[in-house]
Parts: C-alpha cells; structure tokens; sequence
C-alpha cells in the first residue's frame, strides 16, 4: 500500500502520453512495469481475466456495430446528399445551409463518435459548399466544430456508451437522459445561426434562386424521390435506432445492429449507375476495415486503462484518493466541479476515450459513495436514487468534454478543422466564429446543473 | 548489409501476414450485424431464442477486435496524443516509436503472454464450458485467442521497432519505403 506511488505511476503516465506513443500502449506497459517493481507480481495474473470481462460485455459490442452504420453512411455518400437536399429545402431562409450542417451533424455525429472523424467529415463535405455560397468564414467554421462534435452528447452516442460502462448505469437510460440536453443544443445553435444571419444577411446567404428553381421545377417524382432517400429515410433510420431504445423493444446492442442493416439497405436501395454494384463490396470491404481499426483501438485503449486501474488500486491509489476527499471535507458541489475543471483542462490534450478510461474510473467510485449518502448536493431536485445521480454526472461529464473539444486554442474539434480547411481559413476567425457556440454549451451545461430535472425530462 | 536485406523482406511477409489475418478478420463486422438481425427476427417475430447465439455474438465481436489489434498498430491506427508529436521531424517520431516499443509494449506483451496463456490452458485442461444449459460446448477456444492476439501484436512491435530503426540509421542504398500510414 503505497498511495505516493501510484499517484507518481499517474503523472508518469501523462509524461509518456504526451510523447506521442500510442496511448493504449503506455497505460499497459507503464502501469504494467511499475506493477512489477513495486506490487507482488501476482496482480498480473487478473488481466487475462479483465480481458474476458470486455469480450464478453454484450453493451461493448454495441461500439463496433455504430460505427459501421456511422462509416457506412458517411462513405457511401449519403451523408453529402443529405446535405445537399437539406439546404435545398431551406432554400429561400438565409443561413439555411448552417442550419442543414447543425442537422446533419447531429445525426452523423451520432453515430461516429469519434470526435476528429466527424469533425473532419463535415469539414470536407460542407466548409467548401459553404465558403463558395459567400458564408462568413467564421460563422461557417463555428457551425461544423460545433456540429461535430454533437456526437459527444447526441444519442446513440459511443461517449455514452463507453461512459455507461465506466459509471455502470444503464446505457439506455444514459441515452434517454442525453435527449433533451442534446435537443437543446441543437435548438440554440440553429436559433443563433436563424438570429444572426437575420441581423446580418451577408453571414450566411440564401441559396440563389436560379438553382433553387432548377431543384423545384424537374418532375415531382424526382424531387420527392431526393427528398425520401437522401433526408427523409435516413432520418426515420435514426428515429428507429433510438426509438426501439427508449420504448425498451431492442437493447442498444441489437438497435446498432438493426441501425447498420437499415443504413447498408438505405444505400443498396438508393437509385446507382451502371457498374456500380462492384463498389457496393468495396464500400462494405472499406467500411468494415476502418470498423476493425477503430474498434481495435478503442478496445485496447481499454484494456491499457484496465492494467493501469487494476495497479493503482492495489497500490492504494483509489482508497486514498477517496480518504483524502471525504478529508479535505469537499462539499460533493465542490468535488463536482473539481473533476469537471480537471476534464475540461484535459480535453484539450486528450481524446475522450482516454479521459473516460484514465480520470473517470478514479473518480467513479466516490461519486459513487457521495451519491449514496443522500448528500445535500441532490436535496430538492428528482436525482433521488444512486442510478439516477450517476446518470446525471455523466451527462455533465458528456457535456463538459464537447465545450472542452471547442475551446480555443487548444480544442481538438478545431485542430481538425483547420487540418482539412482551405488555406483562405484564418485561425483568428475560426477562434471569434466558435465563441458563441460555447457560450451556447456553457449556458446549457450550467441549466442542467442548477436544474437536474432537464436529465429526467422523459423518465 | 545482408543481413539488413534479409531483415526487411522478412518485416514485409510478416505484415503482409498481419494485414491478411486484420482484414479477413474485418469481414466478421457485417457478419455480426447479420447474426444479431437473425436473433431479433427470430426472438420477436418467431418467438425463439437460443442463448449459443448470444455467445458466438460475442465470440466474433472478440475475435474481430483481437486479430485487427497488431494490423491496427500497422495501420497506426492505435490513437496518439498528437499536440507535441504533431511537431517533431521523422526522425525525433521514429526515436519515439523505437523506444515506446522496445521499453513500453514489447515487454508488455512479454509479461502478458505467459500469463494469458496459462489462463486459457487452465480453461483447457478442465474442458470448461459456458456455464449455461444450451451455450456453446466449449469455452476454451475464445480464451487461446487472448495470448494469440498478444503473441500477434509482439509480432508486429518486433516489425515496427525495426522499421523505426532504418529511419533513424538510413542505408545507403535507397530502400523502398514501408506500407500505408493514417486511419
């Protein structure tokens, strides 16, 4: 039992992160070799165990399964033409394109999960539509960062999946609560961009009318066919996933998968040219190699991060780690906030797989503990059981990594952004066009504080 | 100088040999997706259910994550933190990867292996299976994958570490460069 050292092995292991090596890696081996020298070598005989604890965990298999529907909407296409017939129909509003780009995102994000892919994707499909329709630079880079990273927050999210699994509260559950925060962020964004572009015409013009007409004058079964398949379908696609959640029909697990047969029929069934069955297996082949990489990493994140909690405990890291809170007699507001600043500040060098897999299981079980004694913190509001407690924390910690995500100037959403934007992009006005969209999340972030109850809206 | 020859054609086979076993093992993603699309069919519309489904589900999931972990590390594919890497030249990156392999995963899947393995000979010799009545017969095969994919994974750290190596100690003669890079 030696606590100072497994708070050393932690700063050690933020040292090693931030040279670069793959981060699964360095939780394994660094957590593993300080085991070695420090701990009776016993403990490594419960990884393989830990390992068949992932294998088997049936909600686990649900990362995999949305990712291929996220990859395969994305790679097919679909999501472009989403896009494209959305700003469409938003035809005559000005700033109608953003908006379609908040809606998009929203549904992608979703699905894909990981922050820099979404963000990437929406940058490469809609940033140069938009700058070549006269859209403000900043206001048109704001809206994708923002839109991107959705995914944090927005059923079916990987973030909450994951998340679940470290809290152990029911992912379903988690999704359910996500929903109106996530709503309202949606509703605000499009409200700012609806607001500002009304004040401002030249931020964000209408589509012009000559294309516009082209759209609405070819035959009706044309445009109802664009209309159906390229934004109606996917959307009910969407609608279904996350409705047989909530009405308790399918797990999450078995909603991903009927997620990713739905979204792979929506593309057999799309009109295609001649010739182009063969680029249906590739589509299919493509898909679920990048499914395999990224489902790779995300797992071995997680088993790295299982090494490295499996040493701290037994180091004595997490019992003090408690002692010393209950100690220090930090109020649970208090703690609250501490772990959230601790996050936020972390998210601008890590991704969310590593935060939730490096600082969430340390904090977990006290929360935990506080949750359980009825602290005051819960006094008054509906967060009356532990489930529903644990459920509220993450969603703030959900919340808490996207505004982390955005924010100038070491956001990850941007970094990608600005990789994939063209050179007429500046960094001063990707910095001033995303600042009202965090003042957006920290506004939401701060009512689903002081009021809890926006968690439980559907419970 | 034959020897760095032999070394390099033999890092190309095994990779090859890697990235063959990661994306065969790609394709058991749409197989899930249709095994589990059978199962919801046949529990709500057919009222069946046979709880060897739910286990092979898994087993797949397992599989395909375990044998795409070492063609991920060849695809670099495993999530760096960047803000600082992003910066440096190949060479300070190669000097990173040399010494995160030779000191961080090679002995990791060093320490793992043995112990992985006596977890599943255990499994083995005791011919366990799933505890349930009508899960699969045997548990045991899901368990050799554990050291099998660690053994896999030493495989290619032992590949990379030397491909990192001839971008910090050129060879004269110009060499063709190895595989693909990015996700």
């Amino acid at each position: 039992m030696a606590p100072g050292l497994a708070f050393l092995l932690f700063f050690l292991i933020f040292l090693l992160v931030l040279s670069g090596f793959p981060v699964a890696f360095v939780l394994g081996g660094a957590s593993l070799l300080f085991g070695l020298f420090t701990l009776d070598p016993h403990f490594l005989a419960l990884i393989p165990s830990r390992m068949m604890g992932i294998m088997a965990n049936p909600v686990l298999l649900a990362v995999p399964l949305f990712v291929f529907m996220g990859l395969l909407l994305e790679k097919s296409g679909l999501a472009q033409r989403m896009l494209d017939t959305m700003g469409l129909l938003f035809g005559r509003m000005r700033g109608g394109l953003a908006i379609s780009v908040v809606l998009v995102g929203a549904l992608l994000a979703a699905s894909t999960g990981i922050v820099g892919a979404t963000v990437i994707t929406m940058g490469l499909i809609s940033l140069p539509t938009m700058l070549q329709r006269k859209y403000r630079p900043g206001l048109a880079a704001g809206t994708i960062a923002a839109s991107g990273t959705l995914g944090q927050i927005i059923p079916p999210s990987i973030v909450l999946v994951l998340l679940g699994s470290v809290l152990q509260v029911d992912v379903g559950t988690l999704f359910k609560g996500a929903i109106v925060p996530g709503m309202m962020l949606v509703g605000l964004y499009i409200l700012y961009i609806a607001v500002v572009c009304r004040i401002k015409p030249s931020w964000g013009p209408a589509i012009p009318a000559k294309e516009l007409g082209e759209f609405w004058q070819q035959p009706w079964r044309g445009v109802l066919r664009q209309i159906s398949s390229a934004f109606l379908l996917p959307i009910a696609l969407i609608l279904a996933v996350l409705g047989s959640i909530f009405t308790g029909i399918a797990s999450p697990t078995e909603a991903a998968a009927v997620g990713a047969f739905g979204a792979f029929l929506l593309i057999f069934a799309t009109p295609r040219k001649e010739g182009e069955s063969r680029k249906l297996i590739e589509l299919l082949r493509d898909v679920s190699r990048q499914t395999t990489r990224i489902s790779a990493m995300v797992f071995f994140i997680m088993i790295g991060a299982g090494i490295f909690t499996l040493v701290f405990r037994q180091l004595g890291g997490e019992i003090y780690l408690t002692s010393l809170v209950l100690k220090a007699g930090l109020s649970p507001v208090m703690f609250l906030v501490l772990v959230m600043l601790i996050m936020f500040v972390a998210g601008f060098f890590i991704d969310f797989i590593e935060i939730i897999y490096i600082i969430v299981p340390i904090a977990a079980p006290i929360f935990r503990q506080m949750v359980a004694l009825e602290d005051p913190l819960f006094e008054g509001t509906v967060v009356g059981t532990e489930q529903m407690g644990m459920l509220w924390i993450g969603i703030l910690m959900a919340m808490n990594l996207q505004t982390s995500f955005l924010t100038p100037p070491f956001g990850f959403a941007l970094f990608y952004l600005k990789g994939v934007a063209p050179p007429t992009l500046r960094t001063r006005d990707l910095y001033l066009g995303i600042i009202p969209f965090i003042l957006i999340q920290v506004g939401v972030l701060a009512m689903l504080i002081l009021f809890p109850s926006i968690a439980f809206f559907w419970m | 100088m034959i020897m760095v020859v032999l070394m390099d054609q033999l890092v190309e086979r095994v990779e090859a040999a890697l990235a063959w076993i990661g994306k065969a093992a790609s394709w058991l993603n749409p197989l899930l997706v249709l095994l589990i699309i059978i199962e919801v069919v046949a529990r709500y519309w057919m009222a069946m259910s046979w709880i060897w489904l739910g286990e092979l589900e898994w087993h797949l999931f397992a599989l395909m994550f375990l044998l795409g972990a070492s063609y991920t590390l060849q695809h670099d594919g495993h999530v760096r933190v960047d803000v600082l890497y992003q910066r440096w030249s190949p060479i300070a990156k190669a000097w990173v990867n040399l010494l995160g392999h030779l000191f961080l995963l090679i002995p990791l899947c060093l320490f793992v292996i043995p112990v992985a393995w006596d977890y599943f000979f255990t499994a083995w010799t005791r011919g366990e299976s799933s505890g349930d009545p009508g899960g699969l017969p045997a548990i045991y095969p899901i368990k050799f994958l554990i050291p099998a994919a660690w053994v896999l994974l030493l495989t290619q750290a032992v590949a990379s570490a030397w491909k990192a190596t001839q971008v910090i100690f050129p060879r004269p003669a110009p060499a063709s460069p190895g595989s693909s890079s990015g996700v």
